[in-house]
């Protein structure tokens, strides 16, 4: 079959970029191979795992499950651009703080789960932080510290009273 | 894991997404993709074109009116779920959603997705039945309804034609004040091994004046439990009543041997859930 190309056009990490893609590119591949942002790991390959997790217009997806030409117009960011201002997000210095991490393989994506979370649900409790974790498999940490992090994400977050202008509004059910 | 290669058109009305369907009878729609792009991964599915529904503003709606609640086919999991006036109505929605994988799917995946792709352990399968949802499906021909009890017609199929779509999932109000959804999740997979969805209203002397119950993931396809419902017409909720009504709607599924799950297991897990379903119901607040 011919193989046919998609002009895309999105926001990276507030950066505009455009493209030439083959509808199968999925966003995973399209944000390592194509711009080289190779933060995004992609662990299961089949939507379980949550490594792959980027913010989609502000909300966590699994890029390994989106096709780049479904993100067309749309703003992506990715752990890359996690840092706001030069400062790193609260959830960035509070996993360095709680040792939210092991190997490293899956944070990325538990960082990226982990802002959605902090930003859209500052007040989740420690059952809400774990139900959200369904999203992340982490063969390491056993996710105490990884919980901790984000606990102490929010404190920080609140800390520092940082309206939540401007973001797209998501939602888990709790 | 790359899909095989395919041709890609985003449809920017329901009318242009139908016309490439009825020119392209190897084509599919994608919807949150969070059912189809796995198994185009896998190649289980290799469609020549894909026709994207997300950016079709009508079939996004969720609407809530006095007498009529209307959920367009995108609406996605997320959205749903956090509509307040929706949750006034029918908060088994958010109740059921909240069980669904992930934050991540979650925001992606939609409610029309979950009934066309008609996963007989889908979690919405019991609420759709449950809550009596009407589908309403668009082809050449125009419009027309599907109850949910016509809905699903086996595993992976939905009763809607190959040229058609389904545009939008609508149910009348009031639904029985009483609802709820109780899920047993496959260890593994999270997908419901069982799941049942209940809606309950009571006469003022405290008897069942109506009740639903509907089960997803243990049988051969989604059921209602129609023999718990007569069991437990017009009685007071007695424990006795209910273990009773659980085990009679239980013998309503179709079940099989399916991995270390027998039959007869499946069957008993359906009847401990539906008990323990009616008791959660019954003990919560309107
Ligand atoms: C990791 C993971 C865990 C999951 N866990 C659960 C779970 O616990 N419970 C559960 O219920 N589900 C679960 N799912 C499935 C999820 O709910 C899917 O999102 C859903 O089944 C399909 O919705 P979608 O919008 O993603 O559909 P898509 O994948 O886009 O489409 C699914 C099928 O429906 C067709 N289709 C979609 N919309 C329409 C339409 N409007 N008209 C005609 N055809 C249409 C498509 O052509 C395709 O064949 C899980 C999925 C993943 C990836
Ligand atoms: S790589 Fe995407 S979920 Fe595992
Ligand atoms: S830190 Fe190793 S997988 Fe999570």
């Amino acid at each position: 079959m011919a193989e046919e190309r998609v002009a895309i056009q999105l926001i990276v990490n507030g950066r505009a970029v455009r493209g030439q893609v083959e509808p199968r590119m999925l966003l995973a591949y399209y944000l390592r191979d194509e711009l080289g942002l190779t933060g995004t790991h992609v662990g299961c390959d089949t939507s379980q795992c949550g490594a792959c997790t980027v913010l989609l217009d502000g909300l966590a997806v699994k890029s390994c499950t989106v096709l780049a030409v479904q993100a067309d117009g749309c703003h992506v960011t990715t752990v890359e651009g996690l840092a706001e201002d030069g400062q790193p997000h609260p959830v960035q210095q509070a996993f360095q703080e709680e040792h939210g991490l092991q190997c490293g393989f899956c944070t990325p994506g538990a960082l990226m789960l982990s802002a959605w979370l902090v930003d859209h649900h500052p007040q989740a409790d420690e059952a809400a932080i774990r139900e959200a974790l369904d999203g992340l498999i982490c063969r390491c940490t056993g996710y105490e510290n990884i919980v901790r992090a984000i606990q102490r994400a929010q404190a920080l977050r609140q800390e520092t009273a940082e309206p939540l202008a401007g973001r797209a509004q998501g939602g888990v059910s709790r | 894991m790359i899909p095989q290669s395919f041709r890609y058109h985003r449809a920017e009305t329901v009318d242009e997404a139908l016309r490439l369907l009825r020119q392209e009878p190897d084509a599919k729609i994608l919807a949150g993709g969070h059912s189809l792009l796995p198994l185009m991964k896998l190649r289980l599915a290799r469609p020549r074109l894909v026709i994207d529904i997300g950016r079709i503003a009508e079939l996004s709606r969720v609407e809530v009116s006095r007498d009529r609640v209307v959920l367009g086919a995108m609406a996605r999991y997320y959205q749903v779920a956090s509509h307040e006036a929706l949750a006034q109505v029918a908060p088994i929605m958010r109740e059921a959603i909240a069980v669904i994988a992930d934050p991540q799917v979650r925001h992606r995946g939609t409610v029309g997705g979950s009934a066309v792709h008609a996963d007989p352990t889908a979690d919405l399968a019991a609420v759709f039945l449950a809550t009596d949802a009407e589908f309403v499906v668009r082809g050449s021909q125009g419009e027309r309804r599907i109850a949910a009890q016509e809905w699903y017609v086996a595993p992976m199929m939905a009763a809607l034609g190959a040229d058609e779509m389904l545009c939008r999932i609508e149910w009348p109000l009031p639904l029985p004040a009483q609802q709820g959804y109780l899920k047993f999740p496959h260890p593994a997979s999270g997908y419901a091994l069982a799941g049942v969805a209940v809606l309950l209203s009571r006469a003022a002397d405290g008897r069942v004046d109506a009740v639903h119950v509907a089960v997803t993931g243990a049988g051969d396809l989604p059921f209602r439990a129609e023999s718990a419902e007569k069991a437990l017409a017009g009685q007071w909720l007695e424990p006795r009543v209910i273990a009773a009504a659980a085990e009679q709607g239980a013998a309503d599924g179709q079940y099989r041997d399916d991995g270390p799950y027998s039959a007869a297991y499946r069957q008993n897990l359906v009847r401990v859930m539906i008990q323990r379903a009616l008791l959660k119901v019954s003990e919560s607040s309107t």
